[in-house]
Order: structure tokens, then C-alpha cells, then sequence
């Protein structure tokens, strides 16, 4: 089990504990607090992820063959998933984030309650991070 | 305890909507979001489904008797919907696919034949997307110019600009009775003889006004006026366009086909006469039948009990959102009805809709297709509670609870 893959197991019982979708919210919230801030001079148009419902936006590096992100959205509940992003990402090699298959949304209940226009949002986040990662990957998959 | 409003007996009110008693996420559904679209009782389910079951069969097309049949009624509630608005005649009455279809059938006319190059329409900054959009969309076909009146920070039109904007001589005026964000009610008898005094035409969007108060076209002296059937529990996919005689009769068809038509050759075809000029192909049928049944539903409950109720209503979710210290309310308009929208403060609204959905309240987060609207007030999104007479205190008193329950959510992560 890679190192990605081990923590999205962590992250999925630690969701179940909570219950129903509201405490579920609310910890996405707490944890949208936790997310580093973007300045917001760093909150560049052309940093904004396409095609989401909330706005996003995302500044990736890669360091030494690693992945790392910035990233803020005016939606609460949506920092609260791009904080879960980059814990899962940040600091991992490039190939293993590009190849990873993130399913923490769907074992959840946070995937179902989004709705298909944040689901497909949070896709595109994915998406870009995964491209960014592959694209600067050495280790090409 | 605290009294229900009780201008009539809700419980067997709400038992005519069994959709009020499900559960959503496990918990008892409030639903305030009615300005997006209300609930149908029992009696518009069932006409709808007997109109498939026993009659069916297509309009004005056959002599046969269940089309006999299925034309009458169509034509019934074409009859009933005039007498509700206080129309002179059925004829005036045009059946659309709602607000939007309405107010784009008169905009697509309107470049057709009556707009010209320069000419110039006024349409204000609270409207709904669907009451500006069209109105872009025939200027730029026709060479007119769009003007705009604009809005106070109260949350009101201002009528001074409106005054001035009428000195040009436009060709229409097109308005929103309430806007749907505010719930702003534009004092249209004052505004619609301003407008005539200046030669000027008034297209009303009646869409959030209908549970308002008496829609009565002559006494509001409008040339058009639009509503949909699934804001007055009818289904939806059904509307009305409402056109003084005068001008239905001037205005050329905005869509051709079969029903429109009164002879038709190979290089040049006539038009019928209104309304049916301007339904073109099937109508829906089962939807204007739901349609009539629902005005009658109304009618029965009382419409005046009704506009009481919504109004005491939105009275106190007013005061319950004025008492709280963490939320904004958008504008203060003398008058409102139908619609209050505000924005909990360090919160977005989708996030502040989203924790109230998996609490059971149904509200609606987002721009409200009015992005010019809520621009004005500087914001991109507002939380909006719209009641309907079936809804109840405790209902509301369950958003606020909700409230509380985020106001600590945003207390602990501070």
C-alpha cells in the first residue's frame, strides 16, 4: 500500500466516526481553518481551477522529485477538501501522486453530499494536480 | 406556547402536500426554498394524471372525442386563468413553458417587428436573468438600445433615473412585480402610469408576485404580464403570457409550426388569431390542465387567506434574521413579500446552505440568476428563505436553529 493510499484509509474511518453529514460538514470546516493561507495577491485569475462551481485556486511546485500545492477557495466546506488534498499530496513523490486513485470522496459521505456540480468541481481539482504532478515526474507512468 | 399564524388550518393545508412530511438526510424536511419552486397538492397530481389516463389525446387537431375532449379542457383553463388575473378575455391569454418562455416569446416579437435601430428599452438591475437576458438578446438583434434603472442601496428601484430613462421615448419597460432575491414589491401603480404617461409600454414578471397579492391586469393597467404554473403549486413546464389585446394582435408570432397557422402554402403561410398564433406544436396539455387545477386549488383555499398568511410568514423570518448579530440581511425595501435573503457573515452561502440542507432546511444558496443584483450589494452569492403559505413557524424556527447550530460551528473554529 503506498504512502497515499495508507492515509486515505486513515482518512476514511476518521470520517465514519463522525456520523451524519452535518458533523461531517462541520469537520471539513474545522479543517478548512487548518489550510494555509493564500495571500491574495497569490489569488491570481490565472491560478483559478476551470470549471468550478466555487472558486478555486491552486499554485503547485514540484521540489525535488515531490509535489507540493498552495490552495484557497471562497467556500468553506471546499477548503476543508483541499486541505484533505494536500495532506494526502503534499510531499509525496510526483509519479505516486499522479498515479494515485483518490476514492476518499466516494467512501465518505462528503462525495454524495456535494451534488454533481461540486463533485465535478472537486474533479477538476484532482485532475489538475494529477496532470501538474505527471507532467513533472520524471518517472513517467 | 407560541400560536401558529392560523388564518386558515394548516395541518389541513399541509395534508393536501404530502411531500411536506418526508424526511431528507434523516431529518424533518423544512422547506423555504418556494421561490424556486412550490410543492403540488394532491388535487393538481391527480388532474394531471387523469389528463393522461382518461383524456390525452392532442389539442384542436381532431374531431374525434377524446381531442374534443382535451381541447375543451385546455380551453377551460385558458378561461379560468383569465378570470384569476382579471384578463378582458381568454384571448389575451398566451400558455408558455413558464416566466421564461414568456418573457422571451415577447422579446423575440418585440425585435421582430417592433424594435428598431436606435429605438430603446428600459429593463431595471433587480430583474431576474430571464427578464434582462432576452431583452440584451433583442436589442442586439434589432440595433436597440438596453437602459437600466437602478437600484437604491435600500434595495428599491430608483424612480427618479426611471423618470429620466422614460424622456427617450422607449419602446418597452420591462419590470419585475418582486424581485426575487430582495422580495422588493415595485410599486407599479405608481410606476406603470409614469410609463404610459411616456408612451411607454410595461411588461410585467409576475413570477414571485402571483402568492403575493391580487393580480388584476386591468386594474394594473400592464400591457403583458408573466408568471409560471410551478411558483403557485402547479407543475412546472407550464406558464402564462398575459397581452393586452391590442398589442397580442400587433405582435408578430415569435415560433412557427402546426396550431399557429391559419393557411399555409408552399412559398408564404398566414397566422390564426391570437392567442393561438403564438403557440406553435403540442402544447402541454397535462401541464395546463395541472395548471388550472392549481388555480382552483388556490382560489378554494382562499387567496386572500393565503397573501395574509405568506405575508405574516415572511414578517417572521424577518424578525428572526433582523434579531440575530451574525448575518446580513440584503436590502431594507418598504415593502417585501416572498423573499428574504442574507449571508452569514465568515461563511459562504453554498457553505451556510449546504450544513442547513443536512439539517432538513431546504433553503437556496447562489447569485438567484441575478448577478447584476447582487453585484450592486458587492456580493457574488446570498442565502434566500422564500415561505409559502403551507410552511409553518416551527419551520422557521428550524433555519434558525440551524443558524445557531453554525454560528457555533464558526465560534469553535475561531
Amino acid at each position: 500500500m503506498s504512502g497515499i493510499d495508507a492515509a486515505q484509509e486513515a482518512l476514511i474511518d476518521e470520517f465514519q466516526e463522525l456520523g451524519d453529514g452535518f458533523e461531517q460538514y462541520a469537520y471539513l470546516i474545522e479543517l478548512a481553518a487548518m489550510l494555509p493561507i493564500m495571500a491574495p495577491e497569490e489569488k491570481t485569475d490565472g491560478r483559478l481551477v476551470r470549471g468550478c462551481h466555487s472558486r478555486v485556486w491552486l499554485d503547485m511546485r514540484a521540489q525535488d522529485g515531490r509535489f507540493y500545492a498552495m490552495a484557497d477557495s471562497d467556500t468553506l466546506i471546499i477548503k476543508g477538501v483541499l486541505y484533505l488534498l494536500k495532506k494526502l499530496f503534499d510531499g509525496r513523490p510526483l509519479a505516486e501522486v499522479a498515479a494515485a486513485e483518490v476514492r476518499f470522496l466516494e467512501k465518505t459521505e462528503i462525495s454524495a453530499t456535494f451534488g454533481p456540480d461540486r463533485q465535478k468541481g472537486i474533479g477538476y481539482v484532482i485532475r489538475a494536480m494529477q496532470s501538474f504532478a505527471a507532467e513533472n515526474s520524471v518517472e513517467k507512468p | 406556547m407560541r400560536k401558529d399564524l392560523s388564518v386558515f388550518d394548516i395541518e389541513t393545508v399541509r395534508r393536501d402536500f404530502p411531500i411536506l412530511s418526508r424526511s431528507v438526510h434523516g431529518r424533518k424536511l423544512a422547506y423555504l426554498d418556494n421561490g424556486a419552486t412550490t410543492f403540488v397538492p394532491e388535487r393538481v397530481l391527480a388532474a394531471v394524471e387523469e389528463q393522461y389516463r382518461s383524456f390525452q389525446a392532442n389539442v384542436h387537431r381532431g374531431v374525434h372525442y377524446l381531442s374534443e375532449q382535451s381541447t375543451e379542457r385546455v380551453e377551460r383553463v385558458r378561461f379560468e386563468t383569465a378570470g384569476f388575473i382579471n384578463a378582458n378575455s381568454p384571448e389575451e391569454i398566451v400558455f408558455t413553458s413558464g416566466t421564461t418562455g414568456s418573457i422571451n416569446l415577447a422579446a423575440r416579437a418585440f425585435s421582430d417587428g417592433i424594435l428598431q435601430q436606435g429605438d430603446r428599452v428600459i429593463t431595471t438591475q433587480m430583474e431576474h436573468h430571464s427578464n434582462l437576458v432576452p431583452w440584451q438578446e433583442a436589442c442586439r438583434r434589432s440595433g436597440a438600445e438596453l437602459d437600466i434603472v437602478h437600484m437604491t442601496d435600500e434595495g428599491e428601484l430608483d424612480l427618479n433615473e426611471l423618470s429620466r430613462l422614460l424622456e427617450k421615448r422607449p419602446k418597452l419597460f420591462a419590470v419585475a412585480w418582486v424581485s426575487n432575491v430582495l422580495g422588493t414589491v415595485n410599486p407599479l401603480e405608481r410606476i406603470i402610469p409614469i410609463a404610459h404617461a411616456a408612451g411607454c409600454p410595461v411588461l410585467v414578471d409576475a413570477a414571485q408576485a402571483m402568492r403575493h397579492g391580487c393580480v388584476d391586469v386591468q386594474a394594473l393597467d400592464c400591457d403583458f404580464l408573466c408568471f409560471s404554473g410551478h411558483k403557485i403549486m402547479g407543475p412546472t413546464g407550464v406558464g402564462v403570457l398575459y397581452g393586452r389585446r391590442e398589442w397580442l394582435e400587433r405582435l408578430t408570432p415569435a415560433s412557427f409550426g402546426g396550431g399557429m397557422i391559419d393557411e399555409v402554402d408552399t412559398k408564404k403561410s398566414t397566422f390564426a388569431e391570437i392567442p393561438f398564433k403564438f403557440e406553435a406544436g403540442t402544447p402541454n396539455i397535462a401541464g395546463i390542465i395541472g395548471l388550472g387545477a392549481a388555480l382552483r386549488y388556490l382560489k378554494d383555499l382562499g387567496l386572500p387567506e393565503i397573501y395574509a398568511r405568506e405575508a405574516e410568514l415572511l414578517t417572521y423570518v424577518g424578525r428572526m434574521l433582523g434579531e440575530r448579530g451574525d448575518l446580513d440581511v440584503l436590502g431594507s425595501p418598504a415593502e417585501r413579500a416572498g423573499a428574504i435573503s442574507f449571508n452569514v457573515r465568515g461563511l459562504s452561502c453554498y457553505d451556510a446552505a449546504k450544513l442547513l440542507d443536512q439539517l432538513g432546511v431546504a433553503v437556496r444558496s447562489g447569485h438567484h440568476c441575478a448577478q447584476p443584483l447582487l453585484k450592486r450589494f458587492s456580493l457574488t452569492g446570498a442565502v434566500r428563505v422564500t415561505p409559502a403559505f403551507y410552511n409553518t413557524r416551527e419551520e422557521i424556527d428550524a433555519l434558525c436553529s440551524g443558524l445557531d447550530r453554525i454560528a457555533a460551528l464558526l465560534d469553535n473554529k475561531r
